[in-house]
């Protein structure tokens, strides 16, 4: 399918030589190069090339877009204070600009800042800032707003784990800012595109109400919010890229239920929503009335995550049993309507440490059903639950993994659990299995927290002296190819070890109205832990006159 | 009633109301689930967690958290979001009035025609409405709300496309929108109070039409319409009156599914959202003005009741 993408790139980008539809789209200096494409005119469907910033064809200035979004952001918009999930983060990145963006090819790019730089053992970097940019609120950006920004970044709660490596942020300067680290720290370019790389006004991050009232460099200024109803943002007219945005007004509206989105979409309620269930994909694309771009670059894996502190999943037999028992390839054909492909690691196709093959098991009831026996003679009957989220998409799937695991002899109970008791009992290691999304990302840096024995976090529930010497190399490696090799070992021992079982890569999905343009870039997603990696597309979109 | 016995109801209803708080912030307590995790996502670390716990107030005993709120309530403070900040007082006013309205409106309309139908099924047992009414209601009566809600909005919004499938603009701002925004929900939420009132009214009705004095009425010539409306309704009405008051608790919690499912902000989303993200004060705030409603109301259905009934006025006067 990836082959599949690129050709369909290729289609567009001669679709559009061959249509002459100019290229329209602003370049700014250092920001991701065009390369990508916007599908045939008035195609269904398109698919959706990279992160590179996308030309679009004959913009139109003006008009709004409504965008319905699976949740509210009631926390607020204040990305060093609490969680920004993918919702969170499609509004944010129209309000703030990150330091840096992660083309397709993964290339770290600076965006709102100049340039980000290491020293040569990488224990340093140096961000020099755009010079000539102001917040909305009239206040110049510079490197003390910066300094302000990752200062309250690193401070707060929500990064302990993630900023750790971070010893002093200190001014350099009027427009420089120096990161000094407590160690070699290769990657930290690619943090500054996640959401502790959002950059804020210093004025609204010292305002009580702050969160509410979210004010940065962005290509459109916060208006309003109004609880469970609406967040209404406008052109910012003074954009530091000239030209853009070409939207005059963009209205998010929170509606949790997918299906309920779906049908305002084709209402005409909302001109756009994203999605990552593959029932709606695969409904929408057959739904000619709809523009659908389908991604999977970066995306999140889909895996059951077995706790392996506790019998008799400490034994890796019975893990790799549990594992050939699932016909993955039946899974995405049936249950995810064939929109998925079948994962076999935490690291997708085209970020590094991806493998064809990791040498975690294939399908073979045969086999497994030997080990389990062998397993239960000696020990006595398998009996597991499998705690899942509240969900009819995560039920349906575990019935059908329900049904394979007991066929190979192994009994498990289902077990639905509320959301947000599920995120507790997940993080106590209270379960036998729980399904799960999670890892993705460009960098494999960006998982660390999640293996490494010294991370705090315990959602990984790992203690392996390999894994943590991979991650290791891949924190303080300057060099590519070695972080490479590190990322591929630490994958193959992941699929060695059978820690988790990985079902498919997660496909995103934005479906608009046809007179959108402008939609094959940015899509949510990207990894957990909040990933949006390059520049927004809504900073780009338009529609059609 | 004398004045006594408003202070003794209004007494009881100062103790269901501290019950029902007490009630309340103890299975919320005991509720699995972490408002910390819920304001840090995913992969939050312990300390992490311990922090924002301790930043909320949420390391202290129980009881004296319990201690505070009440305090702080008595004074008119119902306590602080944990996910906006705001005070949960102002989120219920914010959120109030657009469930009332939903509520409201659907009775209105149930009762608006179940009232006629109801009548007239009575009259005509057999007829061609009475027909209809008996199968469509027990249609209505055996779809679950978010079924009907489901299939009105594949019909009229996305088939038609003559409403929204979502939302709804302030009547402010756009008063027809408003209008427009609130028929399906609306639709929605009376369709079931519609077929039971008219299955009730129908087999009260029917009740009262069989008595003599109604055949009086017909033999003194009176017109149908006045024996219907004048003679028969008010009696006959009885159950339903006292039942309106009931149903229309019924119908707060028929708003939750509603505003879930057409993306209003009422308080039921409010509450949806709360548990969701564990906001322990909002919901405690939440469930304690909807048991106010709900005390109110059946209140108010004691009074109807009396009036409409002067057997029972009098029995309670003596």
């Amino acid at each position: 399918m990836a082959r599949i993408h690129r050709l369909s790139a290729l289609l567009g980008v001669l679709t559009l030589a061959v249509t002459g539809c100019g290229a329209g789209g602003a370049e700014p200096g250092g920001a991701p190069g065009a390369t990508g494409a916007t599908g045939s005119p008035g195609a269904a469907r398109e698919f959706r090339t990279g992160l590179d910033t996308v030309k679009v064809a004959d913009p139109v200035r003006g008009g709004q877009l409504v965008y319905g979004l699976e949740a509210d952001v009631s926390a607020g918009l204040d990305t060093s204070k609490w969680y920004c999930g993918p919702a969170c983060r499609t509004i944010a990145k129209t309000i703030y600009d990150p330091l840096t963006v992660v083309d397709s090819g993964g290339t770290v790019r600076p965006y709102l800042a100049e340039s980000v730089e290491p020293n040569a053992d990488r224990t340093e970097w140096t961000i020099k800032v755009r010079p000539g940019i102001r917040f909305h609120d009239g206040t110049p950006l510079d490197a003390a707003a910066v300094v302000t920004n990752l200062e309250k970044q690193r401070t707060s709660p929500l990064n302990t784990a993630a900023l750790a490596p971070v010893a002093s942020v200190t001014a350099d300067g009027p427009m420089s800012v120096r990161v000094k680290m407590k160690g070699p720290s290769s990657a930290f370019n690619v943090w500054l595109s996640t959401p502790i790389g959002y950059i804020m006004a210093p004025s609204m991050l010292a305002a009580k109400n702050g969160a509410h009232n979210p004010v940065g460099t962005g290509p459109f200024r916060f208006v309003e919010w109004k609880a469970a109803d609406h967040l209404t943002v406008e052109r910012n007219a003074e954009y530091w890229q000239k030209g853009l945005p070409y939207l005059d007004r963009v209205v998010f509206r929170p509606n949790p239920d997918v299906e309920s989105r779906v049908a305002a979409l084709r209402a005409g309620d909302i001109d756009v929503m994203h999605t990552d269930s593959a029932d709606q994909i695969a409904k929408l694309r057959g739904d000619t009335s709809v523009r659908l771009v389908e991604s999977e670059l970066f995306g999140e894996s889909n895996y059951f995550q077995l706790n392996v502190k506790r019998a008799p999943m400490n034994d890796v037999n019975v893990r790799r049993a549990l594992a050939m028992a699932l016909d993955r390839d039946a899974i995405g054909r049936t249950r995810n309507r064939g929109v998925t492909r079948v994962a076999n690691g935490p690291f997708p196709p085209g970020t590094p440490g991806y493998l064809d093959n990791t040498g975690y098991p294939g399908y073979d009831p045969a086999a497994a059903r030997a080990i389990i026996e062998k397993y239960e003679a000696a020990n006595g009957p398998i009996s597991l639950k499998l705690m899942i989220p509240q969900s009819p998409t995560h039920a349906k799937t575990a019935q059908v993994v329900q049904q394979m695991w007991k066929e190979v002899g192994v009994d498990v109970a289902l077990e639905q659990v509320e959301f947000n008791a599920f995120l507790e009992r997940d993080r106590r290691g209270d379960y036998d299995m729980t399904d799960a999304r999670l890892f993705g990302g460009a960098d494999p840096d960006l998982q660390r927290r999640w293996w490494h024995s010294s991370g705090a976090s315990p959602v990984g529930n790992i203690s392996d002296p390999q894994v943590d010497a991979a991650l290791d190399v891949i924190r303080s490696s300057t060099d590519p190819a070695q972080r490479k090799a590190s990322a591929e070992q630490l994958n193959r021992r992941l699929g060695d070890q059978v820690n988790y079982l990985w079902v498919n890569w997660t496909v995103w999905a934005v479906a608009a109205k046809p007179d959108v343009v402008g939609l094959n870039l940015q899509i949510p997603g990207g990894g957990q832990a909040g990933l949006v990696l390059g520049d927004h597309w809504l900073t780009y979109a338009s529609r059609k006159r | 009633m004398t004045l006594a016995s408003v202070m003794r109801r209004a007494a009881r209803l100062l103790l269901v109301l501290g019950a029902i708080s007490i009630v309340t912030f103890g299975l919320l307590a005991v509720m699995p689930g972490d408002p910390a995790l819920a304001l840090l996502g995913p992969g939050a670390t312990d300390a992490a967690v311990a922090e924002v716990r301790a930043s909320l107030g949420l390391d202290r005993p129980l009881i004296v958290r319990y201690g505070d709120w009440l305090l702080s309530a008595l004074g008119g403070d119902l306590g602080t979001s944990y996910q906006t900040g705001q005070p949960v007082v102002t989120s219920l006013a914010d959120r109030f009035p657009l469930s009332i309205e939903l509520v409201l409106v659907s009775q209105i309309v149930a009762l608006a025609v179940a009232v006629p139908v109801g009548l007239w099924s009575a009259r005509r047992p057999g007829g061609i409405v009475d027909r209809i009414c008996s199968v469509g209601g027990l249609g209505l009566l055996s779809l679950p709300m978010f079924a009907l809600g489901s299939l009105l909005v594949y019909v009229f919004a996305v088939t038609l496309k003559w409403l929204p499938a979502t939302g709804i603009p302030s009547f402010g701002d756009d008063p027809l929108g408003h209008v427009q925004g609130l028929i399906l929900p609306v639709l929605s939420l009376a369709g079931w109070q519609f077929a039971m009132y008219a299955q009730i009214l129908r087999g009260e009705a029917r009740t009262v039409l069989a008595e003599d004095y109604i055949e009086t009425a017909v033999l003194k010539g009176l017109p149908t319409r006045a024996i219907l409306l004048r003679h028969t309704l008010k009696p006959a009405s009885l159950s339903l009156a006292s039942l309106v008051p009931i149903t229309t608790g019924e119908l707060i919690g028929g708003a939750v599914v509603v505003e879930t499912l057409y993306a209003l902000p009422g308080v039921g989303r409010l509450m949806v959202d709360a548990i969701a993200a564990r906001d322990l004060l909002v919901l405690q705030g939440a469930v304690l003005a909807v048991a106010v409603v709900f005390v109110m109301l059946n209140l108010f259905a004691d009074v109807v009741v009396r009036w409409l009934d002067p057997r029972i006025r009098s029995h309670h006067a003596g």
